[in-house]
């Protein structure tokens, strides 16, 4: 808490670099791609999580992939499937001030991917809309404005609504470069409580998993005796 | 790591002559809700758009039009071939590492393109004022800048420099930008507001009330307020309405 004639900036403001400080400079060290990170010369798909619920879903699945390389610096790690072509990039948690960073390291795969597909997770109450609904989840989409031939129906994103961060940076990037991308955003109260279907069929469609659960992750599903 | 700014321009027909607007990201946003303010009101069309390391990445679809499927992301260059104006609309903070070469670019650019001169919309902390009964309006102009005669015949009042080198607290890249376009001899004003976090759509008005007394932008024979059009993306800027639930 404040103290008296204290001056405190809004929490939103915190995250956000002091400009009249010059010593943030000095924040963070700038991020390398290890040596090791080969990028295959063809990329079918890159798909890019974004998020502690999709980091969740893929836990059982990344033995079956190829680990590329991994940051423990930002949580980032990219697989491959072999099999299908498909580069997953993993992002638990990151300081959304190295976004642009983050997607300079991903650029390798972001340029030679034949597609781009990002999917992040965002709390419902984030969701700017005119209209009430009573629904626990809404998923929509941005599209680049090359088209994707891969079919993903999801509605657009209505404005005012816009993402920001790693998943923004990489279809930002293909648009700029005339490459299609679409980054879907899946607005839910409850993400860690249960599996939201049209994101599990989403992932297998891409092949980034290889079976659906759409059962409860919550406590039920644990090996707790209740 | 190196540094990427793509530059796609979708239109480049001549910008010779014209006044570029850059907002500063800064205090309650002013700036950028002012540039909002002259894109919206002056139907101002999108001409090129900007990827850099130097933005924090955002993207949406087109703040000004609820129908359009066109995407709009950090940082987008709006021009009005009627006024001879063009707004570089910044949507995110600039990360400050990255921030210079980025700048340096966007004056670099411009100035290729025979820009007349720039004009940096930018707000300092409220704070920090310190004759209370006095305009909340700062501003500082390089000797280059063709209009300091019409800012002395309107009284403007100048910011008050302490030690070397220009310095306004929360207003950002202002500082850093106006230091680079001095170094390009690219004529530049910096006009500056001291606000509040907070409600800051009455400052971008303001602000735009203002800046119209020294640039011939809106008719004098209308009155100012009407000519103004809000965005429509500023119609959820407090949130959506609550939930039906809790009736």
């Amino acid at each position: 808490m404040a103290t008296y004639g204290e001056i405190v900036e809004p929490l939103s403001r915190t995250a956000w670099e002091d400009w009249d400080d010059v010593t943030s400079e000095d924040k963070h060290n700038r991020l390398e791609c290890p040596d090791q990170a080969a990028v295959p010369d063809i990329i079918e798909s890159l798909i890019l999580l974004e998020g502690k619920y999709l980091y969740d879903c893929m836990k059982n699945e990344i033995k079956n992939l190829t680990l590329i390389y991994t940051i423990k610096e930002i949580d980032l790690n990219v697989y491959q499937n072999q099999q299908s072509n498909v580069c997953i990039s993993i992002l638990r948690d990151y300081d959304i001030l190295r976004s642009s960073e983050i997607v300079e390291l991903l650029k390798p795969y972001i340029t030679v991917s034949k597609n781009v597909v990002t999917i992040q997770t965002k709390p419902l109450t984030e969701y700017q809309s005119l209209e009430l609904t009573n629904k626990n989840c809404l998923i929509r989409t941005i599209c680049s404005t090359k088209a994707s031939n891969l079919e993903i129906n999801f509605p657009k994103l209505q404005q005012p609504n816009f993402i920001s961060g790693v998943s923004a940076g990489a279809i930002c990037l293909r648009d700029h470069l005339d490459l299609p991308g679409t980054a879907v955003i899946c607005y839910t109260e409850h993400p860690e409580d249960y599996q939201i279907e049209e994101i599990q069929t989403l992932l297998k469609k891409l092949k980034v998993i290889s079976h659906v659960n759409t059962g409860p992750s919550n406590v039920l599903n644990s090996n707790l005796y209740i | 790591m190196s540094d990427t700014h793509i530059w796609r321009f979708f239109d480049d027909n001549d910008i010779s002559g014209y006044t570029l607007i850059i907002p500063s990201v800064a205090v309650g946003n002013v700036g950028q809700l002012a540039s909002d303010l002259l894109i919206s009101s002056f139907d101002m069309v999108r001409i090129a758009s900007v990827y850099s390391t130097a933005i924090i990445p955002v993207l949406g679809y087109d703040p000004y039009d609820l129908n359009s499927s066109k995407l709009s992301s950090s940082c987008e260059v709006y021009k009005c071939a009627t006024r001879n104006l063009i707004v570089l609309q910044i949507r995110a903070p600039l990360v400050y590492r990255y921030a210079k070469p980025f700048l340096n670019e966007v004056v670099l650019k411009f100035k290729e393109k025979h820009v007349k001169d720039i004009v940096i919309l930018t707000s300092s902390f409220a704070h920090e004022k310190k004759y209370i009964s006095t305009s909340p309006f700062r501003y500082v102009a390089n000797e280059l800048f063709s209009r300091k005669n019409e800012i002395k015949r309107l009284n403007w009042m100048e910011h008050e420099f302490h030690d070397n080198g220009l310095k306004i607290y929360g207003g950002g890249f202002a500082s850093l930008l106006f230091q680079i376009c001095s170094e390009h001899t690219m004529p530049c004003l910096v006009l500056y507001k001291y606000c509040s976090e907070g409600n800051n759509i009455p400052d971008a008005y303001e602000m735009v009330h203002y800046i119209a007394n020294l640039l011939p932008l809106f008719s004098e024979k209308k009155d100012l307020m009407s000519q103004l059009v809000e965005p429509v993306s500023w119609k959820l800027l407090f949130g959506r309405p609550p939930p039906i639930d809790i009736y």
